[in-house]
């Protein structure tokens, strides 16, 4: 149901500016917590029932009553007919009610102006996403679980000692234990966990005690999880942060865990909190690419399609550059060398004879520049791929009606 | 023939320098304008107390003597008093049951 302002009883919506629960047509604004215990029933009432028919969740709108069609996680969201901002409480049952929640601390504005900001920066940032409008950005709450782990590992680690010709491969053993106190497990299984990873970080020092009216104008969902994906995403977690803190243990590079057994426990005392983002999907080239805003930071996650023909166009030009300095270079050194020997067959041979010493490092060299280009440039198409994925853009587009 | 070879080794050795350049840069700031917010394990919000309760140093490459380090490491971690007392406010539920408050106050 949604929250009615006493004054004249329009629906309430949380403003992240003021940190007040303000009503748009009378001006009235609220601390959320000081919103009259009697607003909030969270019984199931007549006026409030969600409906299953076929798999499908049918919310009737109090302000209004047009019905509206919510996924099964959904505990806040806003009417498509009459646009009255709600909360559906018989979903927040004292089981599942989160235990804190960390209010937006920015508006749609702010978002839709961060975002801007930052793909002006971009160089190869295409033109339709720097023309946001502030309407297309909405508000979502994310459910996670902040949760203390125990993990235990034993792993076989190969390493590089030395380099080059010197380098030598050695094998070691390491067990050991690490705990991680408030690992945030992000919980809502309809969106992809690699895409709320990177929302991280939040400042936990800022949340507060659960409340719906932050809820207020703003999508949620409540937890969707088992323990089986809890234990799973929390054992991978952990052996990250174990195996990346183990490293410093070793004396060698490039080390690499080659077998290894792990247990993970997780304390029974876990709390939850809801956590804001903001999300805008923008179509380009017939496919959604979905950015998210952390609510809280303002830390942008996504990665964007780039202009192909800019890039290579610099990367001719620049390389084209180079290329030109370096061929008066090589062909000086080559020159001066060969007339030596004079300019037939026997200068020839003996300029590739004499020059494979210094070929083969700038070849290696060359190697190295490529090789770390490659892995930036296969990095940004993996987020690229992540920015469209269907998963997020489905979590997305049902909560934009 | 010498000329014209010394050309093209110069074109060559120059193309290489150019593209692997050319590219390398232009890699870096593709990264930095479209790979925005890429995740860093320093911005994962948690404390943590790390200990390391067995070592061995460059071990012969033999998949037994591999097991045999893993197994009685684990088997270390797994029998000492500290990881008992935690398992017993462990979460032991099933994989398929939903997390939540209710379940955990339960056990």
């Amino acid at each position: 149901m949604a929250t009615l302002c006493s004054n004249c009883g329009y629906p309430l919506v949380y403003d992240p500016l003021t940190r007040r629960v303000v009503c748009d047509a009378c001006g009235s604004a609220f601390f959320p917590e000081k919103i009259e215990a009697y607003d909030k029933d969270f019984s199931l009432n007549e006026n409030e029932a969600v409906k299953e028919f076929m798999n499908c969740h049918v919310y009737t709108c109090s302000s209004c009553g047009g019905e509206i069609v919510i996924s099964g996680q959904e505990v806040s969201t806003t009417c498509i007919y009459c646009g009255s901002p709600s909360v559906i409480f018989s979903r927040i049952s004292q089981a599942r009610r989160p235990d804190f929640i960390l209010p937006f601390q920015f508006g749609r504005e702010q978002a839709t102006e961060i975002i801007r900001q930052r793909f002006k920066r971009g160089t190869f940032i295409p033109e339709p996403f720097r023309n946001l409008q502030p309407e297309s950005v909405h508000g979502i709450y994310i459910p996670y679980w902040l949760v203390n782990v125990y993990h235990a590992e034993s792993d076989v680690i190969r390493g590089e000692v030395g380099s080059g010709d010197d380098s030598t491969t050695y094998y070691y053993a390491r067990a050991g234990r690490i705990k991680l106190n408030n690992l945030l497990v992000e919980s809502s299984m309809e969106l992809s966990d690699e895409s709320s990873a990177r929302l991280a970080p939040y400042d936990l020092r800022k949340l507060k005690h659960f409340d719906e009216e932050y809820m207020l104008g703003f999508y949620s969902d409540i937890s969707d999880m088992t323990y089986g994906e809890l234990r799973k995403t929390a054992d991978a977690r952990a052996s990250a942060v174990f195996r990346t803190t183990m490293d410093k243990d070793i004396r060698a590079h490039v080390c690499r865990v080659i077998d290894g057994r792990s247990a993970t426990l997780i304390d029974k005392n876990m709390t939850s909190a809801l956590l804001p983002a903001w999300f805008v999907t923008v179509q380009f080239e017939g496919k959604p690419h979905t950015i998210l805003v952390n609510g809280e930071t303002g830390k942008i996650v996504c990665g964007l399609p780039w202009s192909k023909k800019k890039f290579w166009s610099l990367v001719g030009l620049v390389g084209g550059g180079i290329t030109f300095f370096a061929s008066i270079i090589y062909f000086i050194i080559g020159f001066f060398f060969t007339s030596g020997f004079g300019f037939g067959a026997v200068g020839a041979a003996a300029l590739l004879t004499s020059m494979i010493p210094t070929i083969m490092p700038a070849l290696f060299i060359n190697l190295v520049f490529f090789l770390i280009g490659l892995h930036f440039y296969r990095k940004v198409d993996r987020q690229i791929k992540l920015t469209q994925s269907t998963d997020t853009f489905r979590f997305t587009k049902k909560r934009q009606g | 023939m010498g000329v014209v070879f010394v050309i093209l080794f110069a074109l060559i050795m120059g193309g290489i320098w150019g593209f692997s350049i050319g590219f390398f840069i232009f890699s870096l700031v593709l990264n930095h304008s479209n790979n925005i917010g890429d995740k860093r394990v320093s911005d994962v919000p948690y404390t943590s107390q790390f200990e390391v309760t067995s070592r061995a140093d460059k071990i012969p490459h033999r998949t037994e003597i591999f097991q045999q380090h893993i197994e009685s490491g684990m088997m270390n971690l797994i029998n000492s008093p500290e990881y008992r007392a935690i398992m017993e406010q462990s979460v032991r539920r099933s994989d398929d049951e939903l997390v939540s408050h209710e379940n955990n106050v339960k056990q």
